[in-house]
C-alpha cells in the first residue's frame, strides 16, 4: 500500500535529475565555447560550481540583488567583448549567459523544463558555426541526453542510466521516420528577413593581394578549398576537363606597386556596384563565341572564405547560385558577390573554355591600369625588354621568348630566395629560383614592359579527381597565380608561366613537380591512408550534396522521382492517400487487434496438444472439463496415457494453482506429443 | 449587460457540458479499461512552449539557409508526435477496479481502494484524483507483472452514503509535452459516519425493566459481591465457583450495571438540529466503544441492543450515518 505523497516534494528537483540537467547543459555549451569569448566557460564553470553546491547545501540560492548583478555583469561583458556589434555570436553570447544564468535559478521542475528548452536553441546554435558530420553527429549525441534530461524531469521513481538512455533512445528512434519526411517534404522558404551574419569564420585561402610567399604559405594546407561536380550533357557521361584546362579563377591583380599585386576594387561597394546580377548569363561582357569551344556545366561546393569572390572556369556564361547572396558577374570576367562567403554554399556555373573576350579592344581606363607599372625599379628588366623591342620583336615573339628563357634557365621551387627592393630583377637575373607568384610576377611586369596590356590572376589550378567518386577536389595546396595577356584579335589570353618551368606542375599536380625532399612538405600520404581519406571527404562531400544543400530543386526532383510530379493534385492525392493508409493500418490494428483475446502460455501449449489429438480424429467437446478429456482420451488412446496424463495434470496445476514454473516443462510435453 | 467574462464560470460551464457529455457517453463501473474510447490528450503548457521554441528554431534555420537547423526543427516536431503516441500508449490498456472505500467520518476524506494493472511493460507516473479534491495521489507506476493497490482520498462534506466522484487519472510521461487524462466513474459507495461531535453525556441510561433480565449480556460489569440464592435469581448470576467449591448456592450481585444498560437515544441527547444530535450520538458510541462499555441504540425504527465489539460498532454507526436520509 501507498499513501499519497507530498506534492512539494516532487515539484522539487531530485539530485538525480539535476545531474541530467548538468550533464545535459555541458554537453550543449561545449562545441560553442569554441566560437565565443573566452570568459564564458569561466563563468559557466563558475555557475555550475555554484549550483552543485547549493544542492550540496554549502551555499545558498542567489537573492534578487544578487541575480541582478549577475546579469549586469553578464551584459556589461557582453558589450565590452562586442562593443554593441549586432551579429550571430553577440546574439548566441546573450543567450548562452541567460542560459547558465538560469541554473542558478532552478530548484522547481518547471524551471527545469525551461534550461532544457533553452538546450534545443543551443543546439541550433552549434549548427550556426559548424555544420560538418561530426558536428551533426555530436548534436545527435547531445539531443539524447537532453531528452533523457527531459523525461528524467517526467519519471516518478529513479531509473537506472542504461534504461534512461535506452527509453530515450526509442523516442528518437520513434521520431526519426517523421523528422527525415519532414525534412524531404517540407517545403523550403527563402530568407524571411535580413538576419546579421556570422563574422569570425576561419579565413583560408589567398586575400586580395599577392607577394611573393603569399601562396608558398598556402599550399602546404591540404584544406579543402571548394568541390566540383561537373554534370553529364543529355546520354553522355559527366567530363572532367583536362589537367591543364582546370584554372579556377578567382581574382584578377592589377595594382603592382613594386612589391606586391592588389586588386584594382579596393573597397565593397564598389564591387557590389559593379557587379551584374540581374540575369542568368552575362550581359555586359563581350564574348566572342566560338564553335571549338568546350561547355562545361558544373556546381561548386564553396568551403566558406569569408571573402567576395567565386571561383569558375574561364568563361563562365550562365551562373545559378539561389544560395549565394547577391552573387553576380564582375567586369573582369569574374563571378564574385556583395557578401563575403561565410557559410559553404553550392553554386552552378556554365563555362565555355575556347570564347573569346574583350576582342574588340580594352578600354582606355582599363589599358591603364593594365600597363601599370611603378617607377624606378628593375632598371636591368627594362634594359631586357627595351632591347627586345629594338631587335623588333612582335608581341608573341617576347612572350614566346620570356617563355623559353624560364623555361630553359629556371627551377620551380617551394623554398624560394628571399627577394630585395629590385624583386623582379634580383629574382630575373639572380637567384631564378622561385614559385608560380614569382613567375606570374614577372612575367607579367616584362609584358608590361613590352606594352603588352597583362594581369595577374590567382585562383586555383588542378584539383583532384576523387578516387571512389566522380567529383573533383580542389585544395589550398592548389592555389596557384598565372597571366593573362591581351592580344589583339585574341582577347584575353591566358599564360602560365609555371607550366613552362614545370609542366608537370600544370598536368600532374604540385606533388609531382617539386623535388622530392620538398614533397614531404605537402603532406598527404599515400596508400590506405589516402584511400580512407578519400572516403572521409566522400562522406563530407555526400553530406553537402544530400543534406546540406538539399533545396526547392532538389526537393522538386524527389518528388518528381517518388510521385512522378510536382503538380498540386498529384501531391495532394499522395498525402490524402498515404495519411489515409497509415490511418487505416492502424484503425485495423487498434480495432481488430484489441479483438483478440489475450492468451495464457500455458492455454497456448495446450490448445496445440488440443489441436494434435483434433488431427487424430478425437475433438475436446464444448464445456468438457481437462480432466474428463483426459479420460476419455485415454479411453481412445491408451498407448499415449502417460502423455496425456502428464499435459493434462501440468496445465491444471498451472491454470489453477499458478504453478507458473511448470510452464516449460508443459511446452516440452506438448511438443513430444505424438502427433 | 455584462461583458466581462468570469474565467472561472466559463471554465466550470464548459466542464459542465463536458461532464454532460461523457456521462452520455460512458456509465459509471466498477472496472475500466483505458483505451481510445475514454481517453483524452492535448498538449500542456510546457508542450506549447515546446512548440513555440520549435518554431523559433524553423525560423532561425530559414533565415539562415542553415538546413541542419531545420533538421532539428523537424526533429523537435517528430518527437511531438511521437509524445502523442508514447503518452497515449502510457495510460492505455491500464485496468482499474475499484475495490471499496475505508471507514470515514463526515469532513475528512474517505479513502476509496483501487487496484490498478496495466497489460504493457510498464507505465510510468500518473497522477490520480477525484473531482473537487485536493489532495491527490501522485506518481504512480505500474510494472506489467503486478496489481497496485492505492488508496485515493475523496473529500466528505456529510454523513450517509457517498458515490464515488469523476477519478481524473491523467499523465504527462514521457517528456511532458502532452497530458493524457480520464475522467472516470465507478459505481462504488462509501458510508460516512456522522462527524464525531462531543456534547454532554445523553441521558441514556435506561433502568432495566422487569422481566427483561434474562436477556443475555455479554461481558461482565463491576463484580460488587455475592447474596444467598433465591427462587427466581437467573441462574446466569449464580457463582458456579462457589457452589463448586460446596459453598452453596450463590447469586452474584452487580452494584450498578446489571441493573442498567446504556441507550443511545435520539430523544436523550442534546443538540440544536437532528444532524448535531446525530454527531452527538455518534461521539458517545465511539467514547463507549472505547471505555468499552456496552451501548444500544434507539433510533425512531430502528433499535439496536447493547452490546459492543467491532460489528455492533459497525451496525450503529451505519444506522447514525443512514438515518432520516433516502437510500
Amino acid at each position: 500500500m501507498f499513501r499519497a505523497r507530498e506534492v512539494n516534494a516532487r515539484e522539487q528537483l531530485s539530485r538525480e535529475t539535476l545531474s541530467w540537467i548538468l550533464f545535459a547543459q555541458t554537453l550543449c555549451l561545449l562545441p560553442l565555447f569554441f566560437y565565443l569569448p573566452l570568459w564564458l566557460p569561466v563563468f559557466w564553470l563558475t555557475v555550475t560550481l555554484w549550483r552543485i553546491q547549493i544542492f550540496r547545501g554549502v551555499w545558498v540560492f542567489p537573492n534578487n540583488l544578487g541575480k541582478m548583478l549577475l546579469a549586469a555583469l553578464c551584459v556589461g561583458l557582453l558589450l565590452l567583448t562586442f562593443r554593441g556589434r549586432l551579429g550571430v555570436e553577440p546574439m548566441v553570447s546573450f543567450l548562452i549567459c541567460g542560459f547558465v544564468l538560469k541554473l542558478v535559478e532552478i530548484y522547481k521542475r518547471k524551471d527545469a523544463i525551461v534550461l532544457l528548452y533553452i538546450c534545443f536553441v543551443a543546439l541550433g546554435a552549434q549548427f550556426l558555426f559548424s555544420q560538418n558530420v561530426l558536428a551533426a553527429l555530436y548534436v545527435f549525441i547531445c539531443l539524447w541526453g537532453v531528452i533523457a534530461a527531459l523525461r528524467s524531469v517526467h519519471i516518478s521513481r529513479s531509473h537506472p542510466i542504461g534504461k534512461q538512455l535506452k527509453q530515450s533512445a526509442i523516442l528518437i528512434a520513434q521520431s526519426l521516420p517523421l523528422m527525415l519526411l519532414l525534412f524531404i517534404v517540407m517545403p523550403r522558404l527563402g530568407q524571411l528577413w535580413a538576419v546579421p551574419s556570422q563574422q569570425s569564420v576561419n579565413k583560408t585561402g589567398f586575400s586580395d593581394t599577392m607577394s611573393p610567399g603569399t601562396l608558398s604559405g598556402l599550399i602546404k594546407s591540404r584544406e579543402l578549398a571548394f568541390r566540383v561536380t561537373f554534370e553529364s550533357s543529355e546520354g553522355e557521361t559527366a567530363q572532367i576537363p583536362p589537367p591543364r584546362d582546370r584554372y579556377w579563377r578567382g581574382l584578377v591583380l592589377e595594382y603592382y606597386n613594386g612589391e606586391s599585386w592588389r586588386q584594382r576594387w579596393l573597397q565593397q561597394g564598389h564591387l557590389a556596384g559593379s557587379l551584374d546580377r540581374r540575369s542568368a548569363t552575362p550581359r555586359r561582357w563581350q564574348i566572342t563565341e566560338s564553335t571549338e569551344a568546350q561547355t562545361y556545366r558544373y556546381s561548386i561546393i564553396l568551403e566558406p572564405h569569408n571573402q567576395h569572390w567565386l571561383f569558375a572556369m574561364m568563361t563562365p556564361t550562365w551562373l545559378d547560385s539561389p544560395q549565394v547572396l547577391g552573387a553576380g558577374y564582375h567586369e573582369d570576367k569574374l563571378l564574385a558577390t556583395n557578401r563575403p562567403v561565410s557559410s559553404r554554399v553550392q553554386y552552378k556555373v556554365e563555362s565555355s573554355v575556347g570564347f573569346k573576350v574583350d576582342v574588340e579592344g580594352l578600354s582606355r581606363e582599363s589599358l591603364t591600369r593594365n600597363l601599370q607599372l611603378p617607377n624606378n625599379v628593375n632598371p636591368r628588366a627594362q634594359d631586357l625588354v627595351e632591347n627586345w623591342l629594338q631587335e623588333g620583336l612582335s608581341q608573341q615573339q617576347i612572350i614566346d621568348a620570356v617563355l623559353r628563357q624560364f623555361n630553359q634557365e629556371f627551377t620551380y621551387t617551394l623554398n624560394p630566395p628571399l627577394l630585395g627592393a629590385n624583386s623582379v630583377d634580383e629574382f630575373l637575373f639572380i637567384t631564378r629560383r622561385g614559385f608560380c607568384e614569382h613567375f606570374a610576377s614577372s612575367f607579367v611586369y616584362l609584358m608590361r614592359l613590352a606594352k603588352i596590356p597583362a594581369r595577374v590572376v590567382v585562383g586555383y589550378q588542378g584539383g583532384e579527381v576523387s578516387t571512389v567518386e566522380n567529383y573533383l577536389m580542389v585544395r589550398q595546396s592548389d592555389a596557384h597565380a598565372w597571366a593573362e595577356v591581351w592580344l589583339p584579335g585574341e582577347g584575353w589570353t591566358r599564360i602560365d608561366p609555371t607550366a613552362a618551368v614545370a609542366p608537370s606542375r600544370i598536368e600532374q599536380g604540385l606533388q609531382s613537380a617539386v623535388a622530392e625532399n620538398e614533397a614531404a612538405l605537402l603532406g598527404g600520404g599515400i596508400g590506405s591512408l589516402a584511400l580512407a581519406m578519400h572516403y572521409w571527404d566522400l562522406l563530407g562531400y555526400k553530406w553537402h550534396r544530400l543534406v546540406l544543400s538539399y533545396d526547392d530543386e532538389s526537393q522538386r526532383s524527389v518528388f518528381e522521382k517518388m510521385f512522378g510530379g510536382t503538380e498540386l493534385w498529384r501531391l495532394a492525392l499522395w498525402f490524402v492517400g498515404l495519411t489515409g493508409g497509415s490511418l487505416a493500418i492502424i484503425f485495423v490494428f487498434t480495432f481488430l487487434g484489441g479483438k483478440r483475446k489475450h492468451k495464457h502460455v500455458e492455454t497456448r501449449s495446450y490448445q496445440i496438444f488440443l489441436k494434435k489429438l483434433a488431427r487424430n480424429g478425437l475433438a475436446r467437446k464444448t464445456g468438457e472439463t481437462p480432466t474428463a478429456f483426459a479420460e476419455r482420451a485415454v479411453h481412445h488412446y491408451p498407448q499415449w496415457q502417460g502423455p496425456i496424463e502428464r499435459i493434462t495434470r501440468l496445465y491444471t496445476e498451472i491454470a489453477y494453482r499458478n504453478k507458473s514454473e511448470l510452464q516449460t516443462q508443459l511446452a516440452r510435453e506438448v511438443r513430444q506429443f505424438p502427433r | 449587460m455584462n461583458f466581462a467574462f468570469n474565467r472561472q464560470a466559463l471554465f466550470t460551464f464548459f466542464q459542465l457540458r463536458f461532464f454532460r457529455y461523457l456521462d452520455k457517453k460512458h456509465r459509471s463501473r466498477s472496472l475500466h479499461r483505458l483505451n481510445h474510447k475514454n481517453l483524452f490528450i492535448f498538449p500542456t503548457r510546457k508542450g506549447w512552449l515546446f512548440v513555440a521554441v520549435n518554431l523559433v528554431l524553423w525560423l532561425l534555420g530559414t533565415n539562415y539557409q542553415n538546413n541542419l537547423v531545420l533538421a532539428l526543427a523537424f526533429f523537435m516536431a517528430a518527437l511531438f508526435v511521437t509524445c502523442i503516441l508514447q503518452t497515449y500508449a502510457n495510460l492505455s490498456r491500464i485496468q482499474i477496479r475499484c475495490s471499496g472505500a475505508s471507514e470515514c467520518f463526515a469532513g475528512s476524506s474517505v479513502d476509496f481502494l483501487f487496484s490498478f494493472s496495466t497489460s504493457r511493460i510498464a507505465a510510468e507516473n500518473i497522477d490520480l484524483r477525484f473531482k473537487g479534491a485536493e489532495e491527490k495521489y501522485a506518481g504512480l507506476n505500474l510494472d506489467g507483472d503486478e496489481e497496485v493497490q492505492i488508496k485515493i482520498p475523496m473529500p466528505t462534506q456529510r454523513r450517509g452514503w457517498l458515490k464515488a466522484d469523476r477519478l481524473l487519472i491523467e499523465s504527462e510521461y514521457p517528456l511532458g509535452l502532452l497530458r493524457c487524462w480520464t475522467w472516470l466513474r465507478f459505481d462504488t459507495e462509501a458510508l460516512i459516519f456522522p462527524e464525531p461531535f462531543s456534547c454532554l453525556e445523553p441521558k441514556a441510561v435506561n433502568i432495566q425493566e422487569e422481566g427483561e433480565n434474562e436477556r443475555p449480556i455479554k461481558g461482565g460489569e463491576d463484580y460488587s459481591g455475592l447474596h444467598q440464592y433465591h427462587s427466581g435469581d437467573s441462574l446466569k448470576h449464580v457463582a458456579w465457583k462457589v457452589y463448586a467449591r460446596g459453598g452453596g448456592m450463590h447469586t452474584k450481585e452487580f452494584s450498578q450495571s446489571v441493573s442498567r444498560e446504556i441507550w443511545l437515544d435520539l430523544q436523550q441527547v442534546q443538540g440544536a438540529d437532528l444532524e448535531q444530535k446525530i454527531s452527538g450520538l455518534c461521539y458517545w458510541a465511539l467514547e463507549y466503544e472505547r471505555r468499552e462499555e456496552n451501548y444500544g441504540l434507539n433510533l425512531p425504527g430502528t433499535h439496536i441492543p447493547p452490546s459492543r465489539g467491532e460489528g455492533h460498532r459497525f451496525q450503529v454507526l451505519s444506522a447514525l450515518a443512514c438515518f432520516g436520509l433516502e437510500k
